[in-house]
């Protein structure tokens, strides 16, 4: 979405239009679900906080700025919802990655593909899922979801320098992670070739 | 970690598959969303229709008819106050 048409998007919004709220959310909605299922790890929680998202957009719409940039906002509100939600439900990082059931089967590879494709993607939202929150929502919001650092640094409320150290460090857990998941196959490996 | 892993880990995250939340789910929230916008609208609407175009200008004399009946009424009492 480009800065002029979402502007337009925004003031007709903040006028109430039903077709513009569709538009925004028909552009964020799977977004804003993909991060927040990430996030709590859970689909329930997930559909909850993003019900929850779009119901604060609608309540304050006519409060908007004129020049609100809507990817930053929607993403604070979810993110700020779900830092709610661990403190009422004192929840925090002691689940085991529960995506793996969310996940949508790919149409066009071949069975070998697939499932080569499916081994390393279910061990990266495994090592994802077990990384810390404050480095799991940095690498969410700048490597899935696209944003700038600087909106991703207003989005968890530090500074652009902060966020660039957040974001080293999680990528080199992250790497860490995949390396430990991977070593114990190729352990095995060695096994059974000897 | 070199600087090419980082993009390949970001490349790599950012071609993951993503969950979608259910249909059913999601049109309940569009529905809840369409009703809080159109009561908004409603409520809108009849803040503007209690108050006509030339409201402004009726409470505008009123005010001023107001002040004339209280500036009489303040120098009558003064005017009073000074027999005493």
């Amino acid at each position: 979405m480009d800065r002029s048409a979402e502007l337009e998007l925004v003031a007709r919004l903040r006028a109430g239009y039903p077709d513009a709220f569709d538009l925004v959310h028909s552009e964020f909605n799977g977004r804003l679900f993909a991060f927040l299922a990430r996030l709590a790890r859970r689909r329930d929680v997930a559909e909850d906080l993003l019900e929850e998202t779009w119901l604060r957009l609608v309540e304050h719409a006519n409060r908007l700025h004129d020049d609100t940039r809507l990817a930053p906002w929607l993403f604070t509100v979810a993110r700020n919802l779900y830092v709610s939600y661990c403190r009422s439900r004192m929840l925090e990082d002691a689940h085991a990655p529960d995506m793996m059931s969310l996940w949508p089967g790919s149409p066009r590879r071949s069975p070998f593909e697939e499932t080569a494709a499916s081994e390393f993607e279910r061990r990266l939202e495994a090592a994802l899922a077990a990384l810390p929150i404050a480095y799991r929502e940095v690498l969410l919001l700048v490597g899935i979801e696209g944003l700038r650092p600087a909106e991703a640094a207003k989005v968890c409320g530090i500074s652009g320098d902060a966020l660039r150290q957040r974001l080293s460090r999680a990528r080199a857990l992250l790497e860490q992670r995949l390396q430990d998941t991977a070593l114990p196959l190729a352990v095995r490996f060695k096994e059974v070739r000897s | 970690m070199t600087a090419n892993q980082d993009d390949g880990i970001v490349r790599t995250l950012a071609g993951l598959r993503s969950p979608a939340p259910s249909a059913d789910r999601v049109e309940r929230t569009r529905s809840r969303c369409h009703a809080v916008l159109a009561q908004q609208r409603k409520r809108q609407g009849s803040l503007r229709q209690e108050r006509p175009p030339g409201a402004r200008f009726v409470d505008a004399m009123v005010l001023g008819v107001l002040a004339v009946y209280l500036a009489g009424a303040v120098s009558e009492a003064v005017w009073l106050g000074s027999f005493f």
